[in-house]
């Protein structure tokens, strides 16, 4: 996704780094600002995928977030799932941001 | 409007759009991410070009008005589990296991005003506790059926109780009887 910023975007080191402080602020976070951009950019050029992943994403984050500050266990099947989300949720941004 | 109420007013309205359809919604605090599950599964996964649209909409419009937050639509075998849905709203036509399933706060609120007789009558306390003794307290209070027939017992109880020394000790402060020093 960070990538897309450099390449579809045609952002410099320096914007991502600056816009991204201040989406960190206004938007909860780095990661929540990169998914908002990248929704509706993604939207623009093919809603059936950018629903698709934005379901995915947002789970994905969700599950990262409960892993890393909850006391909450990421079993076996989950894990396994997750990996599943992110590979289908790369290749729909393969497939429509030409990458 | 914050977006709960947001998102709620959305899926009201997608339920009468999409009858054959059921909503629930439900909130992850950690991550500040809104889940709307759609059922059936094959519906989502099949979604017509309308849905698409109108989710799409409404995303878009949430990204916008609560750029701090997040927006998915999902469905079962998810890996966000939709265990303790806030509100969950079938369309008039689904035929799901829960089709019968349309509920919210007000609804509930609703139902218990309108049982609000039965619920009270179900835990009538038939004897109020009245009388503090000097060293026992009564506890003689029973409870009404159906509650008595579904497994309690009556409760009939003198429960001892030693009385408390409120005697101080002005000039010493607490009495030295209670050694109330060797707390410290």
């Amino acid at each position: 996704m960070l990538h897309l910023l450099r390449t579809h975007f045609g952002k410099t080191e320096l914007q991502i780094k600056d816009e991204g402080k201040s989406g960190s602020k206004n938007e909860h976070g780095f990661h929540n600002w990169l998914q908002n951009l990248i929704y509706i950019e993604f939207s623009r050029l093919n809603g059936t995928d950018a629903a698709k992943f934005n379901s995915k994403i947002r789970s994905l984050s969700t599950a990262r977030a409960k892993a890393d500050y909850s006391i909450q266990a990421i079993n076996n099947t989950d894990a396994l799932k997750a990996y599943g989300m992110a590979v289908e949720a790369k290749k729909l941004l393969q497939k429509n941001f030409q990458l | 409007m914050n977006s709960k109420v947001y998102i709620i007013s959305k899926i009201d309205e997608l339920a009468k759009v999409f009858p054959r359809v059921k909503f629930s919604y439900q909130m992850d605090e950690l991550s500040e991410t809104h889940f709307i599950e759609v059922l059936p599964k094959d519906f989502f996964e099949q979604s017509t070009d309308e849905f698409i649209e109108q989710q799409n909409n409404i995303i878009t419009e949430f990204i916008n008005k609560f750029p701090h937050e997040g927006l998915a639509f999902i469905s079962e075998d998810d890996l966000f589990k939709m265990d303790c849905p806030e509100h969950v709203i079938c369309g008039k036509d689904y035929q799901g296991p829960e089709s019968n399933l349309s509920w919210n706060h007000e609804k509930l609120n609703e139902l218990l005003v309108d049982f609000k007789p039965q619920i009270q009558g179900s835990f009538i306390v038939t004897q109020k506790i009245q009388e503090v003794e000097q060293n026992s307290v009564n506890c003689n209070f029973s409870l009404i059926s159906p509650v008595q027939q579904s497994g309690f017992v009556e409760l009939t109880n003198n429960l001892p109780c030693e009385s408390l020394n409120t005697d101080v000790n002005i000039e010493g402060g607490i009495d030295d009887d209670n050694e109330y020093y060797l707390a410290a």
